[in-house]
């Protein structure tokens, strides 16, 4: 490579990207599995965290204060270099799944959790009136709603979880970053490496956040379920008072 | 069988010894609250029973306890000769579907399921519940949507409706359920007066072909004119029914008459 001067990296730094392309690989892998696996896995937490039985009520509230409570960061120690030592060794990439898995299901718990409470009361009311199971009326009307009020915010953190998959490389996850620092070790051109680097988490999540922002938007238009639970033309009922 | 007849039900006069809905000093606490206090009250098959009386009397929780939306505290409640005496929580699943499968219930708030067309609003329950197959819950649907004139919305969102077609498409998805008693609560309060007397028009066509209802409303005048009996909530008890002109022309109750001047503005 060149010499290094005070401002090369500024053109030099398109060099870098090949070299560091299948870190972004992994990174996207790491994104998927967490995601793909975490977000699931988060549903399944928040309708545990409303069940009426309190063992299972009460395992999900940990599950998901601990996962919302800790640094991803010491998550990933604690099952790369923590669990060895009581007997259970997995390999840098295992652990950063189990640890980013539990950090995505943690964090969708509990926004799926509030997108449920947020559908409005009468929704249940109206299908309970009907005759409709408990089970329906989640699967039909509650859940639905749901879904689309948790939609935009799953996708924010779709984006920080990819983010956070530059964490793995502490543990020696040679994923993006972890080449990068390698690369700038070796060459001893940091800003250059980290140049490349920054760039490539850019083309990702800047057109990410625009579709997040679109969706968004879409989703809390027209067909916006709080939009039209509330938009009714509302006349109080007279209020008869001095009795 | 169009909706929009003009039979006075006060006519067809129901026979009062068909008793269909039997409710037994039902009392409903919320924590130290008592929002309905000893009420007991029967409804005859055909019957119209208005529900009157100022905000908070308890006319929205007694007609949530009929259909067990609301658990009573205790008192028993018997619809079409099932009966349910409530007494902490022994209340068993099929045994409050079974009873709530009787009633339809239309809310001030509409309620409609924003995501549902509104011939899916009306016909979802009709497959969930009745096990009907979709093509013929989606007939049915559209059936109940021209009853209440509203067949060129079927396609329509919620959104897409006015308030007066939302709750002529709540009362449409109640009805396509068959019940045998329907419960309206304040059903056009939440809208314009005009717009409300579209409401009132399709109730009166039903009260007109003899469908059991219990109305809370602060509508006088279709109390009057199309209840067979008035009923007056206050603080959570009956305190007066009777006859509509009774009890609107002549109550007995000091309370009822402080009522009826302060609504009437007499």
């Amino acid at each position: 490579m060149s010499t290094v001067t005070p401002l090369s990296w500024l053109w030099e730094w398109p060099h870098w990207v090949p070299t560091l392309l299948p870190g972004l690989g992994v990174a996207l892998l790491l994104t998927v599995i967490s995601c793909g696996i975490g977000y699931p896995l988060g549903f399944l937490l928040a309708l545990m965290t409303e069940a009426r039985s309190k063992p299972l009520k009460w395992t999900a509230l940990v599950l998901v204060e601990v996962g919302r409570g800790i640094p991803i960061l010491v998550l990933l120690f604690v099952v790369y270099q923590g669990l060895p030592s009581v007997g259970i060794l997995f390999d840098a990439l295992p652990s950063a799944c189990i640890a980013f898995v539990w950090s995505a299901a943690a964090y969708s718990a509990e926004m799926i959790r509030v997108s449920i409470g947020t559908v409005p009361r009468g929704q249940s009311d109206a299908s309970y009136a009907l005759s409709m199971s408990r089970f329906d009326t989640y699967r039909y009307i509650v859940l639905p709603q749901a879904a689309r009020i948790s939609i935009p915010p799953l996708v924010s953190l779709t984006i920080t979880m990819f983010h956070a998959t530059s964490l793995a490389s502490v543990i020696t996850v040679s994923e993006l970053m972890h080449i990068a620092y390698q690369q700038g070790a070796i060459y001893f051109n940091y800003m250059t490496v980290f140049t490349a680097a920054a760039v490539i988490y850019l083309v990702i999540t800047v057109p990410a956040a625009i579709f997040a922002d679109r969706l968004s938007k879409r989703l809390g238009g027209v067909t916006s379920v709080r939009q039209t639970a509330f938009r009714r033309r509302r006349t109080p009922a007279p209020i008869v008072t001095g009795i | 069988m169009s909706i929009h007849t003009e039979t006075s039900p006060t006519e067809t006069a129901p026979d009062v010894s068909n008793e269909f809905v039997r409710a037994e000093h039902l009392v409903k606490d919320f924590g130290q609250h008592r929002a309905v206090n000893d009420v007991s009250l029967s409804v005859a098959k055909g019957e119209v029973i208005a529900l009157i009386g100022p905000s908070g009397a308890g006319k929205s929780t007694l007609l949530r306890c009929l259909n067990l939306l609301e658990t009573p505290s205790s008192g028993s409640l018997q619809i079409a000769g099932e009966r349910i005496v409530f007494e902490g929580d022994n209340l068993k699943r099929p045994q409050v579907l079974r009873l709530r499968r009787h009633t339809g219930m239309v809310f001030q708030s509409f309620n409609l399921f924003p995501h549902l067309t509104a011939a899916k609003n009306v016909a979802l329950a009709q497959m969930r519940v009745l096990g009907r197959s979709k093509k013929e819950a989606m007939d049915r649907a559209l059936t109940q949507l021209d009853r209440v004139g509203l067949a060129s919305k079927a396609d329509a969102y919620p959104s897409q409706c006015s308030g007066g077609q939302q709750q002529r498409i709540g009362i449409a998805r109640a009805l396509a359920m068959d019940p045998d008693l329907m419960l309206f609560d304040e059903p056009t309060s939440g809208l314009d007066p005009e717009v409300g007397a579209e409401i009132l028009a399709v109730m009166r066509a039903l009260a007109g072909e003899g469908t059991t209802m219990i109305i809370a409303t602060h509508e006088m005048e279709f109390a009057r004119h199309v209840s067979h009996r008035v009923v007056v909530m206050v603080e959570g008890a009956i305190i007066e029914e009777g006859a509509p002109e009774q009890v609107m022309s002549a109550p007995t109750h000091e309370r009822t008459q402080k009522f009826l001047s302060a609504v009437l503005g007499r």
